[in-house]
């Protein structure tokens, strides 16, 4: 009997905790989450509902925002789910951190700080708490740029707490990708949260209705469910929203324009890149990428399911192994079957043109990735200068449009992969203080020094352009002079490739160092195609002695150098840059190499069928007896 | 593979000269021949010895750098080594060209040759052996693989082959870069022990 309870027991272990150790996790699909194997788009009318699931009522004295995660969850979609997707996951730990990608980059001018943070584990990254930076400044700098959800974190201190009350919580925004309307408006979401308007965000970005009002100016003690509580000379800042009546149904339900497959559209606010020197100016002189031209959507190669896990479509992501209609979504697995020319065509039966690569030794498609030769912008002899939405805020109001504003993002850079093979990438060069501790350097929490610098009067500011500020190595050694003061260990600046740190003279003494290296992750797109890729206008786009590939120069990004430069060979040490430069040089041959190895073979051709021709004639002879 | 049948070529071509090195040894022994002596000015006789070291040494040049890596059992030939196979190999088909201008005429097959090679065997006033069937063999062999070894590697440098169909030419190159070595190693050992080895008629 004893026996029998305890395997009961086993069975409720067994049974219950899988389903319990998904947090949130439904049990069985919400209305929503059902596939109905329909093509068609399904049509959302549906009431708003506020953060307590409450019916909005458009025609309240003080209606409340409506809060996404509920009026799109609730009895529909499991949210909670969606929320472990791949873009929802990025501000929570532990998450899978796959290859190295655009990183949230965080600039403080009065520090001459350039950091590339991110919660993936992505070496070369920072945590924010790393540097103290909560998840609060985080959205607010970043929020707008991430379909969220970003929510308090232990390292939001207690005043972040009290603002967390009075903005509310930024909720994962399904409307960022999902609303195919066109005036929903990411840029007015971005403009909400610089008023930390985080609760009121979505109804504003959706056209649903107007918000007024700034939470940013409200006290700690604010609550949005009792705003008549303020004092009097804040009462014009209280947050309101105003819904639009006409866009109420009957029974208090709105029409949603919503597509289960994000509109590129909405892909872009997020994910645009722009060369610097075009930026601001001619959009249409910047290209595109050529699967876009040909009217292919973002989605149709980044699919997800329920779970919202968006395919990255990298070749040798974990994420896709064993999975071969993830796998036919990279690049080879699309247009070439797979590595091994096998795979069937991807879910999406896009009938990818298999490439001819004509006179491409096939030694180039182990040694580089696709996207060596046909993503990212044409290489010159020098880097050059990028800017992207995540960075720059491209398409937000105020964004600066300057070609040296921060963060400086340099590309192509070609370096070597974990497997050897070379690709393109952008980098970004860090810049921030910290200490070395037990051979590492750990950064400094960026608001103390911040402050120190204040207290000294030894802020930088930002200059109109929004470039580096200016500073010299006469700072940057009084600064760490007074970073050793406060004992915390060895002071060290990290910026342009080097690290810097005082001697026991009190000297200024710089040396390399592996984390003064640039955070690289690799370029995905813009793809070029055959006819842009590197190799179209032949062998020498590559092998030449000035090749930008292997003999490029990289800018190093630095606010206490100008004009330096690496070798692009510098990220590629299994590469033999003496090598490539005989290579290079013996490339001038091949034109005489190719004339007398053609009037060569002509000739013995010419002698070989002449012998043949004696040969077959003595036969002849043979045969006929002589004559 | 392809390693044991470069291996046994070579091993085969080793047998083939050490044989015939005996049998002239037994037959003529080592003495000089100057009747085989071609007559010309200086000059015409000092090109003709440079173009004929020339082609040699391009040959075994090529051969030595093409073969390292296959007998080495390294997965393809890349490095310094390419660089070094493909200049040699580029004055190997303009030496070897010349070579053949040389030789063409010498190597013509004849009456005699139909005679089976043996000790003695010769046909009176024509002064030809069973030596002169293995040097014309051999430069047949040699010319006849060099057509295709470098024709396969030259459409490989213009944008016609796929990766694919590429591959199909450097399989097609390394087998006629085989015979061609051993033909053409064959051919010079030949040529030179013509010059070396006394024919007494």
């Amino acid at each position: 009997m004893r026996r029998s309870c305890h395997f009961f027991l086993l069975l409720l272990l067994v049974g219950i905790l899988p389903g319990a150790g998904l947090p949130g996790r439904a049990q069985k699909p919400l209305l929503g989450d059902l596939p109905s194997g329909s093509h068609a788009r399904p049509v959302h009318v549906i009431p708003l509902r506020d953060e307590n699931g409450d019916t909005i009522q458009p025609n309240d004295r003080t209606p409340l925002p409506y809060s996404i995660e509920q009026t799109c969850g609730g009895t529909c979609h499991d949210v909670s789910l969606i929320r472990h997707g791949w873009h929802f996951n990025a501000s929570q730990r532990g998450v899978p951190a796959g290859r190295n990608s655009e990183p949230w980059i965080w600039i403080d001018y009065a520090t001459a700080t350039q950091i590339p943070l991110s919660y993936r584990d992505w070496p070369g990254t920072y945590k924010p708490e790393e540097l103290g930076i909560g998840a609060r400044a985080m959205a607010l700098r970043f929020g707008a740029r991430t379909p969220g959800p970003i929510e308090r974190d232990a390292a939001d201190n207690s005043q972040d707490r009290a603002r967390w009350r009075v903005s509310g919580k930024l909720e994962a925004n399904c409307l960022a990708c999902h609303d195919r309307s066109p005036i929903y408006d990411q840029a007015e979401y971005a403009r909400q949260l610089s008023f930390e308007n985080f609760r009121y965000a979505v109804a504003a970005a959706s056209g649903l209705a107007v918000v007024a009002g700034s939470s940013k100016k409200m006290p700690n003690t604010f609550d949005y469910l009792l705003p008549g509580s303020v004092e009097d000379s804040l009462q014009p800042d209280i947050p309101q929203v105003h819904y639009a009546a006409e866009r109420f149904m009957p029974g208090q339900k709105v029409p949603f324009d919503i597509a289960r497959q994000a509109d590129s559209n909405r892909c872009f606010f997020c994910h645009s890149t722009i060369d610097a020197a075009v930026a601001g100016k001619e959009r249409w002189k910047a290209g595109e990428d050529v699967h876009m031209a040909r009217g292919i959507a973002c989605v149709q190669c980044h699919s997800n399911g329920l779970d919202h896990l968006i395919t990255r479509n990298y070749e040798g992501d974990p994420v896709a192994a064993g999975d071969t209609a993830t796998q036919s979504l990279s690049c080879r697995g699309c247009h070439m079957g797979g590595a091994d020319g096998k795979l069937a065509s991807g879910p999406h039966g896009l009938n990818a043109p298999y490439p001819q690569h004509r006179g491409l030794p096939a030694i180039h498609l182990e040694k580089l990735s696709c996207t060596f030769c046909h993503a990212g912008p044409v290489p010159r002899d020098k880097t050059r200068l990028l800017k992207t939405s995540r960075a720059h805020g491209l398409g937000e109001h105020n964004a600066n449009l300057d070609p040296e504003a921060l963060p400086h993002i340099v590309d192509p850079v070609y370096a070597q992969q974990s497997d050897g093979t070379l690709a393109p990438y952008r980098a970004v060069w860090p810049a921030f203080w910290g200490t070395m501790t037990s051979g590492k350097v750990v950064p400094l929490n960026l608001e103390a020094v911040r402050s120190l610098l204040d207290n000294k009067k030894l802020s930088r500011e930002a200059p109109a352009n929004g470039s580096w500020p200016r500073l010299d190595a006469a700072w940057v050694r009084q600064v760490l002079a007074l970073l050793d003061q406060k004992g915390h260990g060895q002071a060290v600046y990290i910026a342009g490739g080097r690290l810097y740190r005082l001697d026991s003279a009190g000297e200024l003494k710089m040396e390399e160092n592996a984390q003064a290296q640039p955070y690289l992750w690799p370029i995905g797109h813009d793809v070029r195609p055959a006819s842009e890729a590197l190799g179209a206008n032949g062998c020498q786009d590559c092998h030449s002695a000035s090749s930008p590939v292997i003999f490029g120069l990289v800018a190093v990004d630095s606010p206490l150098e100008q004009n330096s430069f690496w070798k692009m060979n510098r990220f590629q040490p299994k590469i033999d840059a003496a090598y490539h430069a005989s290579l290079a040089n013996s490339w001038k041959y091949r034109a005489w190499l190719k004339v007398l190895g053609i009037g060569a073979t002509i000739l013995l051709l010419l002698f070989a069928l002449g012998g043949a021709y004696q040969a077959l004639a003595g036969l002849s002879a043979k045969l006929s007896g002589g004559r | 593979m392809y390693r044991m049948a470069v291996v046994g070529v070579f091993a085969t071509v080793a047998v083939i000269i050490a044989a015939d090195l005996t049998w002239r040894f037994m037959s003529h022994g080592l003495s000089r021949s100057r009747q085989n002596m071609q007559r010309g000015s200086l000059l015409v006789s000092l090109v003709r010895i440079l173009v004929n070291a020339v082609g040699l040494a391009c040959l075994v040049a090529a051969a030595i750098t093409g073969f390292i890596p296959v007998v080495a059992g390294q997965p393809s030939l890349s490095g310094y080594l390419l660089i070094i196979h493909v200049t040699t190999a580029g004055g190997f088909a303009v030496a070897g060209a010349a070579v053949a201008v040389l030789w063409v005429s010498r190597n013509r097959f004849v009456e005699a040759d139909r005679e089976v090679p043996g000790v003695g065997a010769r046909t009176p006033g024509t002064n030809r052996s069973g030596a002169n069937l293995l040097r014309r063999a051999s430069f047949w062999i040699a010319l006849a693989s060099a057509v295709p070894a470098l024709a396969t590697a030259l459409l490989a440098m213009f944008p016609l082959a796929s990766p694919a169909e590429q591959q199909g030419l450097f399989e097609v190159h390394r087998i006629f870069a085989l015979s061609l070595a051993a033909g053409g190693v064959l051919f010079a050992y030949s040529a030179l022990s013509d010059l070396w080895t006394s024919r007494r008629d």
